[in-house]
């Protein structure tokens, strides 16, 4: 996993719990990095497992609400930087869209190193937007916190509907609604 | 644990992650260095590649050049013993069947002889070796000839032949004669060729006037059979015809277009072409002509014509047996004597030891060549005697080396009866 996404995780750590925090995350979990993440780095997915747990076990919020609301963060911190990519679309529905076929591709390029989930869509009507979300890594509820996040850049309002295709989370079929 | 330790470990751990950043960003500096490196060493590769590809395909031109000019080295002369034996053939008492036969023969040699023409024309422009020369003429009377000479051929297929000149134009003009006329001819042929009923009308506007040039447009009209849009495309490219019936009902070779359009492009102009399935076609074209200033045109050698041969002793130089039987007939025929040299060597020891008014000299002999044996005979034997190249070869190039080395005129395979009366008319004295 890049470092941008742990680099990003300890800001908003630190930001919500204070340094001390992020230093018993460290300490208490068993990282290969010892915890130094620089944001042009590659490490472990493992880690970011370890570190979200333990934050949900120390702070008591569930690991989905963690990665959700990391995943709002995220957006507007860091994937705010590739202006272009929200310039070339349109909406909420189009970004999403061009994330497969088009965003992640770049991003391939940029980091080949990079673990990528897979997507597809399904355009159901023009308020409504089928997202399948294929990875082992699991991030269902990541990608959630950054459709929510898409739609606030984009000022529109919508409503998530969350499906286990997989049981394990590998595949999450998201019914997006702009209301 | 206090802040300051909390602090120290924070710095400390932030610290491993900038050295660690720098490693990771060197490294991917020299990454790129290499990746460069790497896109440079294909460019290169590709370029060379590239330029290997053009040159071989420079190559396969010239090659194909030179096969153009050696086939028709090698069609031209036996087309020519054809062709001259022919016309011998011709002077004898011949019954029907014969006549009809021999006329056939000769039909079928003409048009193989265009055919090779054609192809050589085009070789020429394709590889720049026609050049425009500009002489002064008056195009009026020029389009004249030019209906003169088509106005029985429409006749005789039932059909008007019109000549439609704008009274604007001034009739003395600067051009390539020539190339205009073999276009036109092209053109007004191809008209009549496919038209059975109606007219073929050749138009000839004023397009516009700037300083010393009229932009002139020429347009050859018919109300034949038409060529369908998608065809109009096609049918500049060489050996293209409208569709596969066409050669088999008007014969041609597909080839008179992309002469015509390349000769038009050399002019200054472009060939078009307006056409409507079943109502008729109009090609036409537009190219500058220089006004001519002199009014009164220098016509070509007005020499008086002479109306005998007086030469009465011809060195042949000729290793070719059916060419040489050919010669021999004719000047037979003509009463006029003649030696006969096998090659470039014994012709030079015949003209050491006789007399000659003048010598036909073949270019390609063994043991010495037509080239070789002119420019000694000029430097050591005779500087005055008419020598005339006869050959095969008859690129521009060919008549320039001729020329250089010393031969009087050139008179290129196969040729008629007449045109080497015509030369020898030339020469008398
Ligand atoms: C400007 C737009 C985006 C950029 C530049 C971007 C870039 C990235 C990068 C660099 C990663 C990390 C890959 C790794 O850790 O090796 C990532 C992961 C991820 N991205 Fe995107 N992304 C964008 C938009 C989105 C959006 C809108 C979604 C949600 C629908 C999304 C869903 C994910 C998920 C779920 C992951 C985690 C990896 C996984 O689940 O396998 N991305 N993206
Ligand atoms: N005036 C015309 N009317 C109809 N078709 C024509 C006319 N002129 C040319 N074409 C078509 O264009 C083809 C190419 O013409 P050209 O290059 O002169 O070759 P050729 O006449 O020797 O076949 C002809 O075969 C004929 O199909």
């Amino acid at each position: 996993m890049k470092g941008v996404v742990f680099v990003g995780f300890f800001e908003l750590v630190e930001k919500e719990f204070g340094y001390e925090m992020v230093d018993k995350l460290i300490d208490s979990c068993n990282l290969d990095s010892d915890g130094i993440y620089t944001s042009v780095g590659t490490y472990d997915h493992s880690e970011m497992v370890q570190l979200v747990t333990k934050l949900s076990e120390f702070s008591g919020i569930g690991v989905p609400d963690l990665l959700n609301t990391y995943a709002k963060y995220f957006g507007k911190t860091h994937l705010r930087k590739y202006e272009s990519f929200y310039q070339e679309a349109t909406d909420t529905f189009s970004f999403l869209e061009s994330i497969d076929g088009h965003i992640h591709v770049e991003v391939k390029k940029l980091y080949p190193e990079a673990e990528l989930p897979k997507f597809s869509t399904n355009k159901l009507s023009d308020n409504k937007l089928e997202l399948l979300y294929s990875s082992k890594r699991k991030m269902g509820d990541f990608a959630e916190g950054l459709i929510l996040d898409t739609a606030d850049y984009y000022n529109e309002k919508i409503e998530i509907q969350k499906k286990n295709i997989e049981e394990d989370g590998s595949q999450v079929l998201f019914t997006i609604t702009k209301i | 644990m206090d802040e300051v330790q909390l602090l120290t470990r924070k710095i400390n751990r932030l610290e491993k992650a900038r050295v660690k950043a720098e490693q990771i960003l060197e490294q991917k500096a020299l990454q790129l260095w290499e990746s460069k490196q790497e896109l440079e060493k294909k460019v290169k590769e590709r370029t060379q590649e590239l330029e290997i590809a053009k040159d071989k395909a420079v190559k396969a031109q010239m090659a194909q050049k030179n096969f153009l000019a050696n086939m028709s080295h090698e069609i031209r002369t036996p087309l020519n013993a054809i062709i001259g034996m022919a016309h011998l053939m011709s002077d004898y008492e011949l019954n029907n069947q014969q006549k009809e036969y021999l006329n056939t023969l000769i039909h079928s040699a003409n048009i193989l002889q265009d055919l090779i023409n054609d192809i050589l024309d085009l070789s020429k422009i394709d590889s720049g070796k026609i050049s425009v020369v500009n002489e002064s003429f008056d195009l009026i009377d020029f389009l004249n000839i030019i209906k003169s000479i088509f106005l029985p051929q429409a006749k005789k297929k039932g059909l008007d032949f019109l000549l439609k000149i704008d009274s604007d134009i001034q009739n003395f003009v600067l051009a390539d004669k020539k190339l205009l006329n073999h276009v036109l001819i092209n053109l007004i042929g191809n008209a009549l060729k496919f038209t059975e009923r109606g007219s073929i009308s050749l138009i000839v506007e004023l397009h516009n006037r700037q300083e010393d040039k009229q932009y002139i447009t020429f347009k050859c009209k018919d109300s034949g059979i038409g060529i369908s849009k998608d065809q109009q495309e096609k049918i500049f490219n060489k050996f293209i015809q409208a569709d596969k019936s066409t050669s088999r009902k008007y014969g041609g070779t597909g080839l008179g277009l992309s002469i015509s359009k390349k000769i038009i492009e050399l002019l200054g102009g472009t060939l078009e072409v307006a056409s409507e399935i079943s109502q008729g076609s109009t090609f036409y074209f537009t190219i500058p002509l220089t006004l001519s200033q002199e009014k009164s045109i220098i016509k070509t050698s007005p020499k008086k014509k002479k109306d005998k041969i007086t030469i009465k002793q011809i060195l042949i130089a000729e290793d070719n047996l059916l060419n040489q039987m050919y010669l021999k007939n004719l000047l037979n025929k003509w009463k006029i004597e003649y030696k006969i040299a096998q090659n470039g060597q014994e012709a030079i020891d015949l003209m050491a030891s006789s007399e000659f008014d003048l010598v036909l000299m073949d270019i390609q002999m063994p043991t010495m060549d037509g080239y070789q044996a002119t420019t000694q005979i000029r430097n050591t034997i005779n500087n005055t005697i008419p020598i005339i190249a006869l050959t095969a070869n008859s690129f521009a190039e060919d008549r320039e080396k001729a020329k250089q080395v010393g031969f009087s005129d050139f008179l290129s395979k196969p040729y008629n009866p007449n045109q080497l009366q015509e030369l020898l008319l030339k020469y008398s004295r």
